[in-house]
């Protein structure tokens, strides 16, 4: 049972097989496409019956083809086969049999240019010669069996290499084949160039190219190239074979090494660089800080404290002022017609011994009694004159001095007057202290910066409001008493103060019993200045400054006589202004008793600058 | 003396002018040329997709078209081998070569429009008459008798009609004769250019 089974199968799979192989033999004639016959392929098992392998023309004039037995090796005896061929034009030629079979190879059968037509359907049987067998056939067209021979002469020049040395670029040269007519034209030729690295497996291929060149771009340098070309007619598939091989190389340029130091270089500068770089941010930082963020001033006012003004702390204030260089008594000195009315120190002790209005009133001053020219009805010596200050509350006719005068002699020289700072002698109410006084100081002059320039009152009944102002000085003293000798003035400062504080006046007499120098001494008449001139925390007093022009509140800038109105004896104040100074009125003249004229004597004062104790002195006098 | 100065300039002149008459010649050739190149690959470019087209079996079916059908430009006369045509004249390989063309004229409508065949073997056909033209030379035309040949009988009817085989057949017909056309001419132009190359 089993045996049959297996002879069954044995048979069956006979059968198969044997179908197959007929069937095989039966197609074969009538499978050949165009063009593209392609040797079947079988397993050696199974019989292979004698078929064309293929036929080729290499130049388009001449073809070949060749054949195989096959698996039948009693038909590969030479003359066993043979083959047959037809044109097929329009009268159908006969069979032909082959014209010429190669001598030196196997089973090739050659057409010559007698037998090969271009454009004529051709078509090839293999027969057996004994039997009546056509084992294969195969039809085709000349120029579509077309593979054209190698191109020759194939070669390589370098067209350049690249800036790092890595890559070059080659040119290759070839000549087309021999064989083929490209000359006259009756063959034109495509070429394919394909390269590879020595190693590699896999063909680069590069475009089509008509002529006989073509560059190769990107090589590498330290690798070896193959580089291979063929050809095929244009507007046709068929490649022919591949032309020798050549190889290229290309040593790399030792410029390569350099480069490396050089990156290794760079990127170490640069480190460095930035190391330092972040050094300096940090050693240097604050001072960064303050370049780049520059602080901001806070809104700070200069001059004096006014912490201290507040409290109303005037001895401090007067030792402030008076440590400044520009109360030196010097200057006092030397400037003769320098005059103020110098308080007496010892009277601010004894304030409150007496009114003020008692001083004012019944002063009597040894000092004050020594001038001859004072208390007299007259006003005064004219040689004394000009005093375009008016003195406060000094009437010419009162022999007494002006309260506010306190004077201190020469014979009476108190040191500490000397030294001591000069106090505001008295702070009074302007109005009130004024109204009940019988006297009134003459305003001679107005400076340009504001400055009341008050002499010593004639007229008993013409009243003026003179706010004294105040004066200090300690340094002055010395000077004072100098200056107390020559001559005897009232030099009244109108001090602006701040709105806390009631102007004082300071006047400071300076008796002088020397003659009198006609020039023009007192140029004190440091008014407040115009509104806005003056800084709003300015609250010290002033000092009867000399004419230089350090004292920056001495004295008017300005020729006096372009500035000054025409001045009569009295002037009307017209209005108190906020810093508490008097704006008067220059356009009211009157007959005074003994004017002083000013406009005589403006003229000869020295141009001294104006000024009042800046803020920017302050600041600069404060510690 | 004059005399002589006169007709060597009028011989220098002469010269020139039919040099430049050849040059114009020369560049007509070379454009018809050209223009029968970029046919024939057209042509190829048809046939390929076409049968890329087909399905395995029809492929097949492909195969058994060879031997191949006769094609409408069988009857003209033309030379076959590259000896015959190589001693052809000039202005015969001109004359086949107008005639193929005007062959096709009609039967590329079938072909499809994309490729405006129809009008590029018109543009052709005239320039190969102008080349005649220059050939020529005032000669007369002695090619003139011949009629162009019959088309058979079915070869029109197949296309369109899903015949696999008629179609591939015209499209084989077509591509072989737009190389017939390819080659004549080129031979043709390299045997004008006075190339001692061209010359046998």
């Amino acid at each position: 049972m089993e045996l049959r089974t297996s002879l069954s199968l044995l048979c069956v799979l006979l059968c198969m097989l044997g179908i197959q192989a007929i069937s095989q033999h039966r197609d074969t004639p009538e499978d050949y496409t165009p063009g593209t016959h392609t040797p079947e392929d079988y397993t050696p098992d199974l019989p292979v019956f004698p078929h064309f392998t293929t036929c080729r023309s290499r130049e388009q004039e001449t073809f070949r083809c060749w054949w195989s037995a096959g698996t039948f090796s009693n038909l590969s005896e030479p003359g066993a086969l043979a083959v047959f061929f037809q044109m097929k034009t329009t009268p159908l030629s006969d069979w032909q049999e082959c014209p010429e079979y190669t001598a030196t190879v196997e089973n090739e059968c050659y057409f010559n240019k007698t037998f090969t037509q271009i454009w004529t359907s051709y078509c090839v049987q293999l027969r057996a010669t004994t039997q009546n067998i056509t084992y294969d056939e195969y039809c085709f067209t000349v120029e579509n069996i077309v593979h054209p021979d190698p191109p020759v002469g194939l070669n390589w020049t370098l067209l350049n290499v690249s800036r790092s040395g890595l890559n070059f670029d080659i040119l290759v040269r070839w000549a087309p084949p021999p064989s083929a007519d490209v000359q006259t034209g009756w063959m034109s030729l495509k070429y394919e160039v394909q390269y590879r690295q020595r190693n590699a497996f896999h063909w680069d291929k590069l475009e089509l190219e008509s002529g006989t060149q073509q560059s190769i771009y990107g090589l590498q340098t330290d690798k070896e190239y193959e580089v291979r070309v063929h050809c095929k007619m244009s507007s046709f598939e068929n490649f022919g074979e591949f032309s020798d091989s050549i190889f290229v190389h290309v040593a790399p340029i030792p410029s390569k090494e350099s480069m490396f130091p050089m990156k290794v270089l760079l990127v170490f500068g640069v480190l460095g660089l930035v190391i330092l770089l972040m050094l300096v941010i940090f050693t240097q930082q604050q001072r960064l800080m303050v370049i780049l963020l520059p602080p901001v001033p806070a809104p700070k006012i200069k001059g004096i404290d006014p912490e201290l003004l507040k409290k109303g702390k005037m001895d401090q204030l007067n030792s402030l002022l008076s440590s400044q260089h520009m109360y030196n008594q010097d200057t006092y000195r030397e400037d003769p017609w320098v005059e103020f009315i110098q308080l007496d120190l010892d009277d601010a002790g004894g304030k409150s011994d007496s009114s003020d209005t008692q001083r004012l009133l019944g002063l009597t001053r040894p000092g004050l009694k020594g001038d001859d020219d004072s208390g007299r009805a007259s006003c005064y010596d004219p040689d004394l004159l000009p005093d375009p200050e008016g003195l406060l509350a000094a009437h010419c006719e009162m022999e007494e001095r002006h309260p506010l005068v306190s004077e201190s002699g020469p014979s009476t020289p108190s040191p500490e007057a000397a030294d001591a700072p000069f106090f505001p002698v008295q702070t009074q109410p302007v109005g009130q202290s004024w109204i009940n006084m019988d006297f009134y100081a003459q305003v001679s002059d107005v400076t340009p910066a504001g400055g009341v320039v008050l002499s010593p009152g004639q007229q008993s009944d013409t009243p003026g409001k003179n706010p004294a102002e105040k004066k200090k000085k300690g340094e002055d003293a010395g000077d004072e008493e100098v200056e107390k000798e020559k001559k005897m003035q009232l030099q009244l400062l109108v001090v602006g103060s701040d709105g806390g504080y009631s102007p004082e006046v300071v006047a400071r007499q300076v008796e002088s019993s020397a003659p009198y120098s006609p020039a023009p001494e007192n140029a004190y008449h440091a008014l407040p200045p115009e509104p806005g001139e003056e800084p709003q925390t300015w609250s010290g007093g002033y000092l009867a400054a000399d004419g230089e022009a350090q004292t920056p509140y001495f004295l008017p800038e300005a020729p006096p006589a372009s500035i000054l109105p025409p001045v009569s004896d009295y002037t009307v104040v017209q209005e108190v202004d906020g810093q508490h100074s008097l704006l008067l009125n220059p356009s009211a003249p009157q007959s005074p008793a003994c004017p002083p004229n000013p406009t005589k004597h403006l003229p000869s004062m020295p141009a001294v600058p104006m000024g009042y104790l800046t803020p920017e002195l302050l600041e600069n006098l404060s510690p | 003396m004059a005399r002589a100065l006169v007709l060597l300039s009028v011989v220098v002149a002469s010269v020139f002018i039919s040099q430049g008459s050849t040059s114009e010649n020369q560049r007509l050739f070379n454009n018809a040329v050209i223009r029968v190149q970029h046919l024939h690959q057209l042509a190829a470019k048809m046939i390929t997709d076409f049968e890329e087209s087909l399905l395995p079996e029809e492929r097949r079916q492909l195969s058994k078209i060879f031997p191949l059908s006769f094609c409408n430009s069988d009857s003209i006369e033309a030379p076959t081998g590259k000896d015959e045509t190589q001693k052809s004249s000039v202005l015969k390989l001109l004359h086949i070569s107008y005639r193929l063309i005007e062959s096709w004229e009609y039967p590329s409508r079938i072909l499809g429009n994309p490729n405006q065949i129809t009008e590029k073997l018109a543009d052709l056909k005239v320039g190969i008459s102008v080349l005649i033209k220059g050939c020529l030379d005032g000669q007369p035309n002695m090619d003139d008798n011949e009629s162009l040949p019959l088309p058979f009988e079915d070869f029109y009817q197949t296309l369109g009609d899903g015949n696999l085989r008629k179609s591939f057949r015209l499209l084989a017909c077509f591509k072989k004769d737009m190389h017939k056309v390819e080659t004549y001419l080129r031979v043709a132009n390299c045997r004008r250019s006075l190339d001692s190359n061209c010359t046998l």
